[in-house]
């Protein structure tokens, strides 16, 4: 229990700051608590760093829930405060450019540029090899970058008139 | 980290927290939406006491059907056995201790398929003592919780010490319908019948 209390007192803000970024504000307290009483009945699988640990229970808490809210149907405004997710602020070119990503390209990068991962750690948190992590890295970055690349590219014809 | 990663790293929605901040109430929570845990406290203090002790009611029918909040109830030790102290405002709340003494507590909006949670409070300074006269369900969104007895309303502040909500205690208990903002609560004040301020709790450090 000490254990676990520990790391509840260490990790709860990461978490807690985990979950603000990917889900909608009125879910985020339950979700979190969901992660921390999956960490109190796996305590002894806990490793000794846990955070990426936890980001992982986190990422499949997250993903069981909007699977279920995607099998139930929802009222209009549930449905809709369901599928927001929080993108980057103060960049509308970024946001625009980032939300065209996939799901898994969004949240390698978001475990890097935003928890502040190293590609090890993501690697852990995601479930796969260090190598596949850094390779899916690289391709989501090269595609974000692209995109944003094509919309800062972009400019009308001087005239106004399309080709 | 190259300029794409820079730009993506600074538009960060949710900027990082400070790391291993030291929290003001630390607990453990489980809960089924929408459900703040608060730690609770059977009287313990000579002048300072909770003197609605309710009625013993075995724990396995204290959230029934919930079996994943049963779960932390066991993980958490919480004994055979925990008070039911009423119901106010539709949320029934039921106070125990668990294996090591630390003050636990389970709430259940009951006409709500979610609204339940439970949890313990494991700071070694517990509730009520002259300086914590009320504990307020985590993450303190919603007054819900227990006061020691000469404690008439409690009050949620922000950090400038404007009033966000307040509610009348009833037998001890507390249960205000609203709802605030993450985080917008900073203090948990305890007003006596005249409206002086018997403790102003800091909810986060």
């Amino acid at each position: 229990m000490q254990r676990f209390e520990r790391i509840y007192e260490e990790h709860r803000d990461a978490v807690l700051a985990y979950m603000r970024r990917r889900a909608p504000e009125s879910l985020v307290d339950d979700l979190v608590a969901d992660v921390f009483v999956v960490c109190l009945r796996r305590i002894e699988d806990v490793p000794r760093d846990p955070l990426p640990w936890l980001y992982g229970v986190a990422r499949k808490t997250l993903a069981n829930e909007r699977r279920k809210r995607r099998d139930v149907p929802l009222a209009p405004e549930i449905s809709h405060e369901a599928a927001y997710e929080p993108g980057p602020a103060g960049d509308p070119k970024l946001a625009v450019a980032f939300a065209a990503l996939s799901d898994a390209d969004r949240e390698i990068l978001r475990l890097v540029a935003w928890e502040g991962l190293s590609l090890r750690a993501a690697a852990r948190v995601l479930e796969c090899s260090p190598v596949a992590a850094r390779v899916r890295y690289h391709r989501a970055k090269s595609r974000l970058g692209a995109k944003l690349g094509s919309a800062a590219s972009f400019r009308p014809n001087p005239k106004g008139v399309t080709e | 980290m190259n300029d794409t990663i820079a730009r993506l790293a600074a538009a960060n929605p949710v900027p990082a927290p400070a790391r291993a901040r030291r929290h003001t109430h630390r607990w453990t929570i489980a809960v089924v939406a929408a459900a703040a845990l608060v730690p609770a406290a059977i009287a313990v203090a000579d002048q300072i006491g909770v003197s609605n002790q309710g009625a013993t009611v075995p724990t396995s029918q204290v959230l029934p059907d919930q079996s994943k909040l049963d779960a932390a109830l066991q993980e958490m030790q919480v004994g055979g056995t925990m008070q039911s102290l009423g119901t106010l405002n539709g949320v029934a709340f039921y106070i125990g201790r668990n294996a090591k003494g630390h003050f636990c507590m389970a709430i259940d909006h009951v006409s709500d398929q979610y609204g339940k949670g439970v949890g313990c409070d494991f700071n070694d300074d517990g509730f009520p003592s002259a300086d914590k006269r009320a504990v307020t369900f985590p993450p303190a969104r919603q007054l819900e919780g227990v006061a020691s007895d000469g404690v008439a309303t409690v009050e949620f502040e922000d950090a400038n010490g404007t009033v966000l909500d307040s509610t009348p205690v009833v037998d001890n208990l507390f249960a205000s319908g609203k709802v605030l903002p993450q985080d917008a609560a900073v203090y948990l004040v305890s007003l006596d019948a005249a409206g002086n301020v018997l403790a102003k709790q800091k909810l986060r450090g």
